[in-house]
C-alpha cells in the first residue's frame, strides 16, 4: 500500500497484524497496544522492525515504557474531527523524546496534514480514495507558524526578530 | 423521513440558495414550483438521488407540507420563513 | 492598534489561498459536505436558513475606519447591504455566496482582517472589555494579551480539532467585568497584588448554552509571563479528556463540572509543571513589541471635562442630554469621553448596520475619534476617544444616520441572536420580539425612569443571545410548531455573575411583550427608590412578586414543580425540535 512518508509517496513496508494473526518470523510488523504489552518478549526478539497501533483514546503514557522497542507508532484518527492524536503526537515527541516514525492513519485527509506534521507526524496513511499527490501540496499551505510545536520548539518571536 | 405529503429541499452548494425539487427533476428557488411527494418510496428515491449530487446541493432533506389552492405550504414556521425570507424588514439606509 | 508585519500579512494571505483551494475542491466534488463543513467553519462560513453566513473576526472588537469601510464594501458588493454585530465582537454577513468567500478573504487580508477560527471546534476570537485602553477603572490594557493569544491560537496545530468550540475573554478592569469572563471557556482577569505585581485570575468552565454554568477560578494569581504555558496546559487537558461522544456534553465546562474544579486544576497544574518556564512563554521583548501598537495616539492636553459632561446631560436640548446621560462614559484622559453608539434603533434588528451607516461611521470616527471604533459584546459600537467638547456636533451628525438612540444600558438596548429569521438552529424568532419590545418602550424618559436593566434574548437553547445572563432573559422555544417564549429573571454577566431563573410556563408570541411589561410595572411599584436598579430590587424581594405579575391569572400555590426547577435552573427544558 502507498503511504506518504517524509513528504514522499512510498510503499508501506509494514504488515499490520490483528490480534489473532501469528507474528511472522521476519519482516516489519505492527500490533495493537494490548498485544505489544502481552507479547513484549517475543516482539523484542523480532528480526524485523516493530510498530504499535494506538487508538485515539490511548495515551502516550500507555506506550512510554515501550519506546525503545518501537520503530513506528501509528495513531488512529477514527474521524478527522477527533483531535486527540495531535496531543498524542506532541507528547510522544516533546515529552517522551520519541525519535522514530510517527504515522497517522484512519480518516486522514489532506487538510489535516499541515497540523499533523507540526505535531510530529512523519508519515500518513490517507483515507481511501484520496489523491496522495494532491495531499503532498498541503505541507506548504503556510510558510510560517506563530507557535512552538513538535517540529519547531521555539515560537516565532524566539526565531525571528520581529 | 418527513410526514407526507412532503417537499424535497436543499441549499445550492455554490451559492447557498434555498432550492426545491420540481416534478421534472429541476431545482427551483420557488416553493410554488416544488414537487409535492405523496408516497414514501418516491420521496426516499428523490432524496437519495440528490444525496449523490453533493457538489451541486448540500444536505438535502424533506419537510411536510399541506397543499392549499394547488400550492405547497410548509407546516413548520422554520420552513415557512426559509421559503419566504426573514419575517422582519431587512435593514435599509434611513 | 496592532499592525501586521510581513509574516502576519503572509499568513492571512496564505489562509485565503488555502480556502480558495478548498472551495474549488468542494465544488469539484473532491470533498464531501461532511468533510468540508469543519474547513468552512474554521473560516467562519456557516450554512444558515437562507444562505451561507460569513463571520469575520474583529480581534478583541477593535476596528479602524479603513477596516469598517472595507466591511461596508463587502456588505454592498457581496451581501444585501448590511451586516450584523455579534455578541463576541465579530461581524456577520447573512447572504454570502460560497464562491465569493475566497475573494472576500482577499479583500479582508488587504486591510489586515480575516475570518480565521471564527467558528469550528477550535480557539475562537479572543474578546475583551470594550473600553479597553480608555477606561478609568482599568489597571492594564488587556489588548496586548489578547493579541498575544490571537497569535498563539492562530493555526495552533494541536488545538484545531478540540472536542468543541473554545472561547477566551480578557478584562483589565477588576471592579467591573464588561467582558463576561465568568461565562467563557477561559476568562482572564488582570489583577494587581499588594506588591504591585500583575497577574491573571484564571477562570475556566463558564458558559451558557443548554448547560449554563458560572466559571470556576483555578488560578488566583497566575504570573503574567506564564500565560501561554498555562493556557496550553488547560487546552491540552481539555483536548485529551473532554468528551467527544456527545456534542452537547463536549464543552470544557462539562469536564470541569464532572471532575470538580479542584481535580481539573490538579490535572492542569500537573501538565503545566512540565511546560512552564519553557520556550513557549512570551519574552519581555515580544510583549513590548506588541504593546507598542497599543500606546494611545496623541491626546491633547485638556482640562477635566467631567463637569461639562454633567452639564451636557442636563442641558436644554433634551434629546442630546439624554443621549449624553445614557451613552457616554468618563474617559481616563481628561477632556475626552467614551461614546456608545447604540445599534438598537426602534424597529431595527439589534446590532444590524447598513453599509451606508458603516461608511458614515468610518467618516465620523476619523473626524471625532482618531479613526478608532470598538464592537461591544452588547452588539453596539464604541467611539473610544471623543473630545467632550465635540459631543454636540457628533450627536447632531449621528441623528440623521439613525445612530443616536439614547438607550445604552437601558431596557431596549437588547442583546438578541438572529433567531429563526436567519438561523438554522433556532426554534423561534427573536428579532420581531426585540422590535416589539423596543416599540413598546419607545420613550427615553420612561426608559430612564426604569433605569439600568439588561434584556437578552435567544431563539434557542444554544443561547447566542445570552438570555441566561440578562436581568431579564427571553428564550424562544417550539411547542408543537408554535413559537413560545420563556421568561427568566436575575441573570447578570459581570462581577455579580448569576444565571437567571425561569419564572414559569412559557408565553405565546402575542403574550410575551405584555409579560415583560407587567414585570417592569411590578418593579416600578416595588422598588425602594428610583435609585434601586431592577436587579437589586429583584435580589431583595425574590422572584415571587414578579411571578405574580407575570401570571396574573395563575392560582396561587400551584406549580410547586415548576418553581423547584426554576430554583435550580441549571438546565433549561429541552425544546421539542432541534435543528442540525
Amino acid at each position: 500500500m502507498l503511504i506518504i512518508q517524509d513528504r514522499a509517496i512510498v510503499d508501506d513496508s509494514f504488515t499490520h497484524l490483528d490480534d489473532d494473526t501469528p507474528i511472522p518470523s521476519a519482516g516489519d510488523v505492527t500490533v495493537t497496544l494490548s498485544r505489544l504489552q502481552s507479547e513484549r518478549e517475543r516482539l523484542a526478539q523480532h528480526t524485523g522492525r516493530v510498530g504499535v497501533r494506538l487508538k485515539s483514546d490511548q495515551l502516550p503514557t500507555d506506550v512510554a515504557a515501550e519506546l525503545p522497542l518501537l520503530d513506528l507508532i501509528m495513531v488512529e484518527f477514527p474521524k478527522f474531527t477527533d483531535g486527540r492524536g495531535y496531543t498524542t503526537g506532541r507528547l510522544l515527541r516533546d515529552r517522551y523524546g520519541y525519535q522514530g516514525e510517527l504515522r497517522a492513519f484512519g480518516h486522514v485527509l489532506r487538510d489535516q496534514l499541515f497540523y499533523m506534521a507540526r505535531c510530529g507526524y512523519t508519515s500518513f496513511v490517507m483515507a481511501p480514495g484520496r489523491s496522495l499527490e494532491s495531499a503532498l501540496e498541503a505541507f506548504n499551505d503556510f510558510s510560517q507558524s506563530y507557535q512552538a510545536a513538535a517540529d519547531e520548539r521555539r515560537p516565532l518571536f524566539r526565531r525571528i526578530a520581529r | 423521513m418527513a410526514a407526507l405529503p412532503a417537499v424535497v429541499t436543499a441549499n445550492e452548494t455554490e451559492t447557498g440558495t434555498v432550492v426545491y425539487r420540481t416534478p421534472d427533476g429541476r431545482l427551483s428557488p420557488n416553493l410554488s414550483e416544488a414537487w409535492v411527494v405523496e408516497d414514501a418510496e418516491r420521496l426516499e428515491a428523490a432524496l437519495a438521488e440528490l444525496q449523490t449530487q453533493q457538489a451541486i446541493v448540500c444536505d438535502p432533506y424533506a419537510f411536510p407540507v399541506k397543499v392549499e389552492a394547488g400550492v405547497p405550504m410548509p407546516l413548520s414556521t422554520r420552513e415557512r420563513i426559509r421559503s419566504q425570507g426573514p419575517t422582519v424588514a431587512l435593514p435599509r439606509a434611513s | 492598534m496592532y499592525q501586521y508585519d510581513e509574516i502576519d500579512q503572509r499568513l492571512v494571505e496564505e489562509r485565503a489561498a488555502q480556502f480558495r483551494g478548498q472551495v474549488a475542491r468542494r465544488l469539484a466534488g473532491e470533498i464531501t459536505e461532511d468533510e468540508f463543513k469543519p474547513l468552512r467553519l474554521q473560516n467562519g462560513v456557516y450554512m444558515q436558513l437562507h444562505a451561507y453566513m460569513l463571520r469575520i473576526a474583529i480581534p478583541y472588537g477593535f476596528l479602524t475606519s479603513r477596516r469598517l469601510r472595507r466591511l461596508a464594501h463587502i456588505a454592498r458588493t457581496y451581501d444585501k447591504g448590511y451586516g450584523h454585530l455579534s455578541t463576541r465582537q465579530n461581524i456577520q454577513f447573512n447572504w454570502i455566496k460560497l464562491v465569493d468567500v475566497p475573494d472576500i478573504l482577499d479583500e479582508l487580508a488587504d486591510v489586515q482582517m480575516h475570518s480565521i477560527q471564527t467558528s469550528g471546534n477550535c480557539i475562537r476570537n479572543t474578546t475583551a472589555d470594550a473600553y479597553a485602553g480608555v477606561a478609568r477603572d482599568e489597571i492594564e490594557d488587556p489588548r496586548p494579551w489578547c493579541e498575544l493569544i490571537r497569535q498563539w491560537s492562530t493555526f495552533h496545530p494541536e488545538f484545531a480539532f478540540l472536542p468543541r468550540k473554545f472561547k477566551i475573554a480578557v478584562t483589565g478592569a477588576p471592579d467591573e467585568d464588561r467582558a463576561a469572563v465568568r461565562f467563557h471557556d477561559i476568562g482572564l482577569r488582570i489583577l494587581e497584588n499588594a506588591e504591585g505585581q500583575r497577574g491573571f485570575e484564571v477562570i475556566v468552565g463558564g458558559g451558557l448554552g443548554r448547560t449554563p454554568l458560572v466559571g470556576e477560578v483555578i488560578h488566583e494569581f497566575l504570573p503574567q509571563a506564564s500565560l501561554i504555558s498555562y493556557l496550553e496546559a488547560i487546552l491540552r487537558v481539555y483536548n485529551l479528556f473532554g468528551r467527544r461522544d456527545n456534542k452537547f456534553k463536549a464543552r470544557i465546562k462539562i469536564l470541569v463540572d464532572a471532575l470538580g474544579a479542584a481535580e481539573f486544576k490538579r490535572l492542569v497544574d500537573e501538565e503545566w509543571a512540565l511546560i512552564k518556564d519553557s520556550a513557549i512563554d512570551v519574552t519581555e521583548e515580544e510583549l513590548e513589541r506588541i504593546r507598542r501598537y497599543f500606546i494611545p495616539a496623541a491626546y491633547e492636553e485638556l482640562p477635566s471635562s467631567d463637569a461639562r459632561l454633567a452639564s451636557f446631560s442636563l442641558g436644554k436640548d433634551r434629546a442630546f442630554g439624554q443621549w449624553v446621560r445614557n451613552n457616554t462614559r468618563h474617559h481616563k484622559v481628561p477632556g475626552y469621553t467614551i461614546v456608545t453608539i447604540a445599534v438598537k434603533a426602534p424597529g431595527q434588528p439589534p446590532g444590524d448596520l447598513t453599509h451606508e451607516q458603516m461608511d458614515a461611521l468610518a467618516d465620523l470616527s476619523e473626524r471625532y475619534t482618531q479613526g478608532r471604533l470598538v464592537v461591544t459584546h452588547a452588539q453596539n459600537l464604541v467611539l473610544p476617544d471623543v473630545k467632550t467638547e465635540d459631543l454636540p456636533a457628533l450627536h447632531a451628525e449621528l441623528l440623521p444616520l439613525g445612530l443616536a438612540t439614547a438607550n445604552a444600558g437601558k431596557l431596549t438596548d437588547i442583546i438578541c441572536c438572529p433567531g429563526l429569521d436567519y438561523c438554522t438552529l433556532a426554534n423561534a424568532t427573536s428579532i420581531p420580539i426585540a422590535e416589539a419590545i423596543s416599540a413598546r418602550f419607545d420613550d427615553v424618559d420612561y426608559l430612564n425612569d426604569i433605569g439600568d436593566v439588561s434584556l437578552k434574548m435567544s431563539g434557542c437553547i444554544n443561547a447566542c443571545g445570552h438570555h441566561h445572563i440578562g436581568n431579564i432573559g427571553v428564550l424562544g422555544i417550539d411547542k408543537r410548531g408554535e413559537e413560545f417564549y420563556q421568561l427568566m429573571l436575575g441573570g447578570a454577566p459581570g462581577n455579580d455573575a448569576a444565571i437567571g431563573k425561569i419564572l414559569g410556563p412559557a408565553f405565546a408570541k402575542h403574550e410575551i411583550v405584555d409579560a415583560v411589561d407587567r414585570v417592569i410595572q411590578r418593579y416600578l411599584t416595588l422598588r425602594e427608590s428610583p435609585d434601586e436598579p431592577f436587579i437589586d430590587a429583584l435580589r431583595r424581594v425574590g422572584l415571587e412578586p414578579f411571578k405574580e405579575a407575570a401570571y396574573p391569572d395563575a392560582k396561587k400555590d400551584k406549580r410547586p414543580a415548576a418553581s423547584a426547577r426554576a430554583a435550580s435552573a441549571t438546565t433549561v427544558a429541552a425544546p421539542e425540535t432541534q435543528g442540525t
